[in-house]
């Protein structure tokens, strides 16, 4: 056994309002710069819809992920060799029109214009070359279903469904999907990347992209089915969301989850065993792949899983912070979250709690009873068969066990405030008992702050080289007296001048 | 007794053009390691990309061995195996001329690639159009010998002048004189040859020495530790 530690986060997309906040704080701290306009660490998408890039999912045109060839795990994309032979073009990268072409506008024009007839109007002109251009495509191109008549019939998730419940008006379903990089426990981005440049982070799993060893041959851009990893048009290297690990190593959350309005997001700590990770992610059946991912999470709270993860170097201060975990809880012990498709086999460490709010309505309305709520779970607005084909590989059972459970809460906690029995028979056939109920709206519906979060410190101040390493960052310099600055502070502190020294960290923190 | 401009030219020169080959390169490596890069544009245009890309690249590697194969083998051991100069030359000259014209095609489409999309256009800098300017000069220079000589001339056997030439320049015993015998376009690719390495360095054609072969034989998922010594 090799036990790990993997930071990971849950989204609860009953709550997401699709606000776009997380986005929007995630760009301004991560990719307002040059190079990086089109890339969105943090999206969110309005499904059905293709996605941003457009049709992301499509795996069959994209060929991302891994999948399973004669029994062993192999990259969509292509063997080893067989990738060296199109490392001069790639025939599965993504162009920037999939994504869009990044825009400003000619805001000038609003106050140079000549007096005419007509407003003088802002016209979008192209960041890369600063000539009009034409919008097609962004990152929330589909918001609320917008277009989504001409878009979203190519969402290769509507595939299985009947075709009269797919967009007619009246069947109209929608949901928000926030995407960030998944972090994953078999990341194909890594193992894509012939430079070694991607790694996972031994500590906590983090996914960076070592911007000083990055050689931009692009496989990684391909490789992974997410479609998060992105290419700098500018700097000519791949950049990815990092987690927010400056944060994460000081025990705060990411700056998505941080300014989360919804109250949606959940990070804490899962352990695991990365021994068995390829086993996991090779069984045969898509359907399989969820309860294999399952089976590789470790029970912090069992004491020979405390002592061995000691043994692997996991600090003592960690195992509490996973004993706390909120994923621990929700998907482990109450599986209420599920993982994005599966059936990529990366094993995905984002996990998602499916929207009910929009149908529990509807079949309250139906049929005025609550007693009805678990037969009538398959008649509901959105389709179990399209959370299913996002969720679980198509596989709708987990996803109703899950929706039953959201609902038995909703039904044992309404009970509770109205001051009426609850129906017993109800919650029990939920799955879960009074006690996992309460903790459980506790954690979706008031979810406190120090509950939602329950990061540990990484300590980075007693680390060995914290400055020598900083080439592993993840993220490039622009400026060339920024850069020069970095190079000198770093020739310095590999003499070993850099430790304690209160004035190079203020050179570092503050101006690089 | 060796002139002063051809110890200049035959002597002086290559020397200095390999030190600044070897020194450029490391003092890239250690200095500049975020511009290390191939600097693929194919996410802002990929259709003459592929084109240009696939072209230019996989003729130049038939080129190097084509190198490899006049230049750094002797002739002797062709001689050992029984290879006349007749049959050599059939290999060196249809080799040779297919992979030249399908490298400076690539060239062409690869530099029109650069000056006809807006967007590659727009993000393209002094480096990248020097890069293919020179690499099609070096090109054609080569092209006036495999070519243009064989056809004008008759076929020559370079591995009698320049190959002895550039294996006395590594061996540290430079032989002028055989170099100095040569046609004079066979001359001018070879100080063409030696200007290439020593601008290398300072160009994106750094990413030659990057070609992920390593790869081949590394483990898929890459851990780093950011606490241990890696």
């Amino acid at each position: 056994m090799n036990i790990k530690a993997q930071i990971c986060m849950v989204m609860n997309l009953d709550k997401c309002i699709g606000c776009h906040t997380c986005s929007v704080t995630c760009k301004d701290t991560w990719t307002n710069r040059p190079g990086a306009e089109y890339m969105w660490f943090n999206d969110v998408e309005t499904k059905p819809g293709q996605g941003y890039p457009r049709g992301w999912e499509d795996q069959i045109k994209n060929k991302g992920g891994w999948e399973l060839k004669n029994g062993k795990l192999k990259l969509k994309q292509g063997g080893k060799l067989m990738r060296m032979l199109k490392i001069f073009f790639n025939p599965v990268l993504p162009t920037i029109d999939d994504y869009y072409e990044p825009w400003t506008y000619n805001y000038e024009q609003l106050t140079s214009a000549p007096q005419g007839t007509h407003q003088p109007v802002a016209k979008p002109i192209s960041s890369i070359t600063g000539i009009g251009s034409k919008l097609n495509w962004g990152p929330n191109w589909e918001d609320d279903l917008a277009g989504s008549n001409v878009s979203a019939p190519l969402d290769v998730n509507l595939m299985g469904l009947e075709e009269n419940l797919r967009l007619e008006y009246e069947d109209t379903f929608m949901f928000y999907l926030p995407r960030i990089c998944e972090h994953c426990l078999n990341p194909s981005c890594v193992a894509s990347c012939p430079s070694g440049a991607i790694y996972k982070r031994e500590e906590d799993g983090i996914v960076l992209v070592d911007q000083e060893a990055c050689r931009g041959w692009r496989f990684c851009i391909s490789g992974c089915p997410y479609k998060k990893v992105y290419f700098n048009w500018k700097t000519h290297k791949a950049e990815k969301c990092t987690f927010c690990y400056p944060r994460i190593e000081a025990g705060l959350p990411t700056i998505c989850s941080e300014t989360c309005v919804g109250r949606i997001r959940y990070i804490g700590l899962i352990l695991y065993d990365a021994d068995r990770v390829k086993q996991a992610a090779s069984v045969k059946g898509d359907r399989e792949l969820l309860s294999s991912q399952l089976s590789i999470f470790l029970n912090p709270l069992d004491e020979g899983i405390r002592k061995e993860a000691i043994r692997n170097g996991i600090p003592e201060e960690w195992i509490e912070y996973a004993r706390r975990s909120p994923i621990y809880k929700l998907i482990v012990e109450w599986k209420l979250a599920l993982p994005l498709h599966p059936e990529y086999r990366t094993l995905p460490m984002v996990w998602y709690i499916p929207p009910i709010s929009p149908i529990a309505d509807k079949v309250i309305q139906m049929t005025g009873s609550e007693a009805d709520i678990f037969p009538s779970i398959d008649k509901l607005r959105i389709p179990i068969k399209y959370l299913a084909n996002l969720l679980t590989a198509g596989d709708e059972q987990p996803v109703r066990a899950v929706l039953k459970k959201l609902a038995a809460i909703r039904i044992y906690m309404r009970a509770i405030s109205v001051g009426v029995q609850p129906e017993w028979d109800l919650i029990k056939g939920s799955g879960m008992t009074e006690q996992e109920i309460k903790e459980a709206f506790r954690l979706l519906s008031i979810a406190k702050y120090e509950e939602r979060f329950v990061i540990p410190n990484s300590h980075k101040e007693l680390a060995r080289d914290l400055y020598t390493d900083q080439g592993m960052v993840g993220l490039p310099f622009y400026e060339r007296e920024e850069y020069a600055k970095y190079l000198a502070f770093k020739g310095k502190a590999s003499k070993g001048h850099y430790p304690g020294s209160s004035a190079d960290s203020d050179a570092m923190s503050g101006k690089i | 007794m060796v002139a002063e401009s051809q110890l200049l030219l035959w002597v002086i020169y290559p020397y200095v053009a390999m030190t600044i080959f070897v020194v450029g390169l490391i003092w890239r490596y250690d200095r500049d390691p975020w511009g290390w890069t191939s600097k693929s544009s194919q996410i802002l245009e990929r259709r003459m990309l592929m084109w240009g890309s696939m072209m230019f690249h996989w003729a130049f590697m038939f080129i190097i061995i084509g190198h490899i194969m006049g230049i750094l083998i002797p002739v002797s051991f062709y001689n050992s195996l029984g290879v006349s100069f007749s049959s050599y030359h059939i290999i060196s000259f249809y080799g040779g001329s297919i992979a030249g014209v399908i490298a400076v095609l690539g060239l062409v489409i690869l530099l029109a690639r650069r000056l006809m999309d807006k967007r590659v256009k727009a993000t393209s800098g002094v480096d990248d159009y020097f890069t293919l300017i020179f690499l099609l000069i070096i090109m054609v220079s080569g092209m006036l010998n495999t070519l243009g000589y064989t056809l004008l001339v008759g076929p020559y056997d370079y591995r009698l002048t320049i190959g002895v030439y550039v294996r006395s320049l590594i061996l540290f015993r430079p032989d002028v004189a055989v170099i100095t015998s040569a046609p004079f376009t066979y001359q001018l690719h070879t100080l063409l040859g030696l200007l290439f390495f020593a601008v290398l360095p300072f160009t994106r054609l750094v990413h030659i020495f990057s070609f992920p072969l390593p790869y081949m034989w590394r483990k898929n998922i890459v851990y780093r530790s950011t606490s241990k010594k890696g």
